[in-house]
This record gives structure tokens, C-alpha cells and sequence, in this order.
């Protein structure tokens, strides 16, 4: 059964287009009297509207064939001559345009998964084989540049310009070692191992991280049904986009704000789920709504895409939203933002509905059972790779303890000359660039607080520092952190 | 110190990081020779007999690992240094096996190169670890 809509004129025909009804297909004249149809096409198939796109068959005179041409360049999928016009040649019009439109939209979307995905390909091996290549090269790097600073100290006079060049050289290295780093430290290459849970459950397990990861200023609500329906995910990856999101929408809110957390089953209409690139069905939304500064359209565009960022170099990766992306992807979902500047974002994440029952996640979870005893201490913690002391801070405030950040070792002397508050332990890396290393700092922030308790941390095996006198009298953390190994450390010395 | 305690064998498949490791070592003092693979290193551990062998563990396999468990059944009392290919989180495992095999130390890779030499004077020459 066909249901017809008329218009006579351009405006009317947009403003039918533009209102809640579904419109399979649009017949389009070339001629009309206020527009001509290319015009109106071009608005249908322009992506900044809020309009379809639906499929379009232009309807034009005789002996207009660059009319044709252009119909067709600007997005119609077929055409019909005026004067052809029969019911059969009408309904293959009808039929073939909203075949055409559905192969390429279903072409264009795969497309465009194909691209990010090979994107994300890009960056898996990126940290894979070409990580270990490119250690080697800054590693060669290192080397030749240690060897030529050598040989021109030993020149008489020393060589300073060319020791000046050596040095910028090797910033630059080093630069690059730390970008390696970063990339490996966010792109962990983890298969995605599903299992059917409650996602109220996984949100209820990550609330004190996520309140801690907002801080004070950033409110967080929860809006979560009771009754939202199982699904099919591995819920190691949820927690870390839930996390991820929730640390974009906290840098949108620097100046405070609400992030509300919101589940709901719902049943997505074709439309709709095609909008996500989903069947229609029955899904389990996840929203994050955050009072923040919101994006422009051209943001919007490019978020979930590797390496995009709006962050200024140095922080952010570019890679959290492209990791949800494709976590959401591979679990069978689909994701959509909305923002507008000023305005808050809203980001929504569609998952299939399981009709199996939740597995308890506490059987599951390992780490979240052992039972450490965490503290209310305020540490200190010194480290230069923002991510790892991140990554520190987030473990030990999970735990209950205050922890005050210092990225090198100057930095952490003067936090110990100001803070007016005890600082219970320094927990630093022992070599850090900079005037002060960790065990030069340690050993002034003691003589101001003789109380202070130490914990050191070092990528290198023990052995390998200078000084190994101080250092052997105190507690050693490798890196990278075993979360379990570090409270355990950090709690025994507290208690000693 | 004798001399045999200054003879390095550096193994890994990367001929310019090779021939960079041993550049330093030589500049610093020790005898350097290169290896680009396990059969090599096993050809110069024969001939030369050094006290230290350096060595990546990829290489493109886990030849590095083998080559370790090789010096260790065939040369024991060689000391060992494993190179690894960098990255925190990725690699540690891999740099766990090598210390579980009990290595003598680890290095990840890009590493200071004047740490390099403190590991080295560490292990070979352990009364004089002070410079």
C-alpha cells in the first residue's frame, strides 16, 4: 500500500521532508516554482541538515541531460522523464531508487567502519612490531649521541655549539621514547572476551573510581532502570570506556559540573537503528550527559576518530574515543553524540539486549576480591610520565588515600616546603630528569619531614641505580605497577 | 681484571643498534663483538669465550629466549643482560620470562646508554661498581 504526500513547491515539499514522518522515497521535479530541484537535492543529500537523506528520483522534461547528470552527481538514485511516466516505469523508478539508496548507504557505512577500523589497525600495529622498531631506532639514537657528546667533551675547547645541537638531539629521543610509551600504554591490544552481565552492576562496581577520577567539583548522578535487560559484553572494556568518557566529559566541565550516567532498555525503530548502523530491536542504552562546554558540529565530526584530539600536544592521546568506537562496534552496538556548544555532550552507547541472565560479576572479578586494606593517607607521588602517574594515583585513591601529584623532582620539594598538611608517605620514582632526581629529592623532603615515609619505584633493576645505599633501605616498586603489589607495599610501610 | 672480563658479546638482529651498543662499550673500555643471531652468538661464545652477552629476546622470534636458556646449560657463568623492545605494559611479560629465567639484569629498550655501562661495570667487575 502506498501512502502519498504532495507538494507543490520546494518549501513545502522541505518542510514535509523535515517533519516526523517516514518517507520511503521522494519524486523530485527539476522545475519548480520557487527552487530548482537540484537545489532541493543538494539540501537533502547536504549532511549539515537535519534532513534524511531518502532516496530521490528526479523527474525532469524532455532532452535534459545535463539535468540527468547533475541529478544523479548530486545524490538521486534515478531518474524519470516526464513524458515516459507510467505506472510501470514509475514503480521500477521506486523500486530501483530504494534499492540503490540502501546498497550505497549499507557501501558508505561499511566504508567508513572499514577506514576506522584500519585505523585502529594502524594503531594496533603500530604498538605492536613498529613499537620494538622504533624503540631500536631512538635506542640507536641514544647511543650515537652519548658517543658523539663523549668525543666532543674530550675536544680542547669542548665543542659547545655542537654539544648544544647533541643535546636537542637527544630531547627529541627521548621525546619520541615517551610518545612510544604513551601510544603502548593506551592501545593495549586485549581481546575482547564477552560475558553476559548486568550493566547497573558494572557501573555500581566503578562509582567510587569514577567520583574519584571527576573530583569534588564534577557531581555525578545515576539514572539507571532497574529493570534493563542483560548484555553481551566484556566488561573489562566497559568499565575503561565508561571511564574514558567520563574523564572527556570532567575536561569539558573544568569549571564543575553534572555528569549523569543513565540505562534504559529501549526498542530502536529501523530509522534509528540504522542511524547507529544497527537491525532494529532491542537494546540497552547507556548515556553519559555531561554540563559541559559541548562541540562544534566539526568536532563532532572527527571525535571517534584515532589520534583527533582538542587537547593541547602533550596530553590526551587522541585514542579513548576511538577505543570506545570500536569497543562498542565489535560488541555488536552502536554509539551517537550529542552536543552543542555551550550545551553539554550526551553520549549514548546502544548494546543488544541478552535474554541470558547476568553472571554474577563478583565470580569473576578477581582483583576487586582480594581484600587489601586501603588507608586515608595523603602520599605524595613523583613521576614524570603522566600516564603511569596517573595510572598511581587512580590505584591508590580506589583505596582511600589522599594522594598529591609532583611530575619531578623539584616540584615535589616545593610541594613539601608549601603543603600545610602532613604528607604521610613520598612515594617517587628514583630517576626522573630534572635538577633533582627521586633519591636527591627524597633526601631533602626528609630532612624538612622526618616523618615521611618512603616508597621508591624504578623501571630499572635495582642494581642498576647510583646511590644504592639509600635506596636499599627502603621499599622498591618495579614498574610497571602490579596494582595488588603496590597498596600491599604502600600499606605495610604506612604500618611499620 | 683480566682481559676475558672485558670481552661482550652483543646479540640482536638490528645491525645498526648492534654495531651502536658495541661502538659504546669499546669507547668504554671492554671488548665488543656482535652477533646477529642465536647460531652466531653460539659460533663467538666458542671463539671468544665472553664473560657478558647482551642480547635482545625477540629477534624476530623468541630466539633470544632460547638463546639464554642455551648459554645458561652451556656456558654457565656467562652473565646475562636481555634487551627487550620496549613498551611499559606490553612487554613486561616477556621481561618477567627473562627474569624468571634468571638473567643477570634487564634493560628496556631505549635505555640510557650510561646506565648501560653501570649495569655492565655492576656485573663484571662487582668490587668496583663506584666510579
Amino acid at each position: 500500500m502506498v501512502n502519498i504526500k504532495e507538494a507543490q513547491t520546494a518549501n513545502e515539499g522541505l518542510a514535509i521532508l523535515k517533519g516526523r514522518e517516514k518517507i520511503d522515497c521522494v519524486f523530485l521535479d527539476f522545475r519548480l516554482p520557487d527552487r530548482d530541484g537540484i537545489s532541493v537535492l543538494k539540501e537533502v543529500y547536504d549532511k549539515e541538515t537535519d534532513l534524511g537523506p531518502f532516496p530521490v528520483v528526479m523527474l525532469t522534461g524532455q532532452g535534459s541531460e545535463s539535468v540527468i547528470i547533475d541529478a544523479i552527481r548530486y545524490g538521486a538514485q534515478d531518474y524519470l522523464i516526464k513524458d515516459n511516466m507510467s505506472p510501470d516505469t514509475l514503480y521500477i523508478a521506486l523500486t530501483k531508487a530504494r534499492e540503490v539508496f540502501n546498497l550505497k548507504k549499507k557501501g558508505s557505512e561499511d566504508k567508513a567502519l572499514l577506514v576506522h577500523s584500519q585505523k585502529m589497525k594502524a594503531v594496533g600495529q603500530l604498538t605492536g612490531g613498529i613499537a620494538h622498531d622504533f624503540n631500536n631506532l631512538l635506542t640507536i639514537i641514544y647511543g650515537n649521541t652519548r658517543l658523539l657528546e663523549a668525543l666532543l667533551e674530550k675536544l680542547k675547547p669542548p665543542a659547545r655549539e655542537c654539544l648544544n645541537k647533541v643535546e636537542v638531539i637527544q630531547k627529541a629521543a627521548k621525546r619520541g621514547a615517551e610518545l612510544v610509551k604513551r601510544l603502548m600504554l593506551f592501545s593495549r591490544q586485549r581481546a575482547l572476551e564477552p560475558q553476559t552481565i548486568n550493566i547497573n552492576r558494572q557501573i555500581a562496581e566503578i562509582e567510587q573510581l569514577l567520583r574519584r577520577t571527576l573530583g569534588a567539583f564534577v557531581e555525578i548522578k545515576l539514572d539507571l532502570s532497574e529493570t534493563v535487560a542483560s548484555i553481551n559484553v566484556d566488561p573489562g572494556q566497559l568499565e575503561h570506556a565508561v571511564i574514558n568518557m567520563a574523564v572527556n566529559a570532567r575536561d569539558a566541565m573544568l569549571d564543575g559540573g553534572v555528569l549523569t550516567i543513565m540505562t534504559k532498555n529501549v526498542t530502536l525503530e529501523e530509522k534509528q537503528a540504522a542511524d547507529l548502523g544497527l537491525k532494529a530491536g532491542e537494546y540497552v542504552q547507556l548515556s553519559l550527559s555531561d554540563t559541559g562546554l559541548g562541540m562544534t558540529k566539526e568536532v563532532k565530526r572527527c571525535i571517534f576518530e584515532p589520534f583527533f584530539t582538542t587537547k593541547e600536544t602533550g596530553k590526551g592521546t587522541g585514542l579513548g574515543l576511538s577505543m570506545v568506537y570500536d569497543f562498542v562496534k565489535q560488541s555488536g552496538g552502536g554509539i551517537s553524540v550529542e552536543s552543542e556548544r555551550h550545551q553539554g555532550s550526551t553520549f549514548s552507547l546502544f548494546f543488544p539486549s541478552s535474554s541470558r541472565t547476568a553472571v554474577l560479576s563478583s565470580e569473576n572479578d578477581k582483583t576487586r576480591n582480594l581484600k587489601i586494606e586501603g588507608g586515608n593517607e595523603t602520599i605524595l607521588v613523583v613521576e614524570d610520565e603522566e600516564d603511569i602517574r596517573f595510572l598511581a594515583r587512580v590505584i591508590l585513591e580506589e583505596q582511600g588515600y589522599r594522594v598529591i601529584e609532583a611530575s619531578n623532582g623539584q616540584e615535589a620539594l616545593d610541594i613539601a616546603l608549601t603543603e600545610k598538611r602532613k604528607i604521610d608517605m613520598l612515594f617517587t620514582d628514583v630517576t626522573m630528569p630534572g635538577e633533582l632526581n627521586g633519591l636527591q629529592a627524597a633526601a631533602r623532603i626528609q630532612v624538612l619531614r622526618p616523618d615521611i615515609k618512603l616508597v621508591f619505584a624504578t623501571g630499572y633493576l635495582a642494581e642498576t641505580i647510583p646511590d644504592m645505599e639509600l635506596v636499599r633501605r627502603y621499599p622498591l616498586i618495579n614498574k610497571p605497577y602490579q596494582p595488588e603489589n603496590l597498596l600491599l607495599t604502600i600499606r605495610n610501610t604506612l604500618d611499620s | 681484571m683480566g682481559s676475558a672480563q672485558r670481552k661482550i658479546l652483543v646479540v640482536d638482529d638490528n645491525q645498526l643498534l648492534r654495531e651502536t651498543i658495541c661502538d659504546f662499550l669499546n669507547f668504554s673500555g671492554y671488548e665488543a663483538y656482535q652477533a646477529k643471531d642465536g647460531s652466531q652468538a653460539i659460533a663467538i661464545l666458542n671463539r671468544e669465550k665472553p664473560s657478558l652477552v647482551i642480547t635482545d629476546i625477540f629477534m624476530p622470534e623468541k630466539e633470544g629466549i632460547s638463546t639464554i636458556i642455551d648459554i645458561q646449560k652451556y656456558y654457565t657463568g656467562t652473565k646475562i643482560i636481555a634487551m627487550s623492545g620496549g613498551g611499559l605494559f606490553n612487554r613486561s611479560d616477556i621481561l618477567r620470562s627473562a627474569k624468571n629465567l634468571g638473567v643477570d639484569a634487564t634493560l628496556e629498550k631505549p635505555f640510557d646508554f650510561d646506565d648501560l655501562i653501570a649495569q655492565v661495570k655492576i656485573i663484571l667487575e662487582p668490587s668496583n661498581a663506584e666510579e
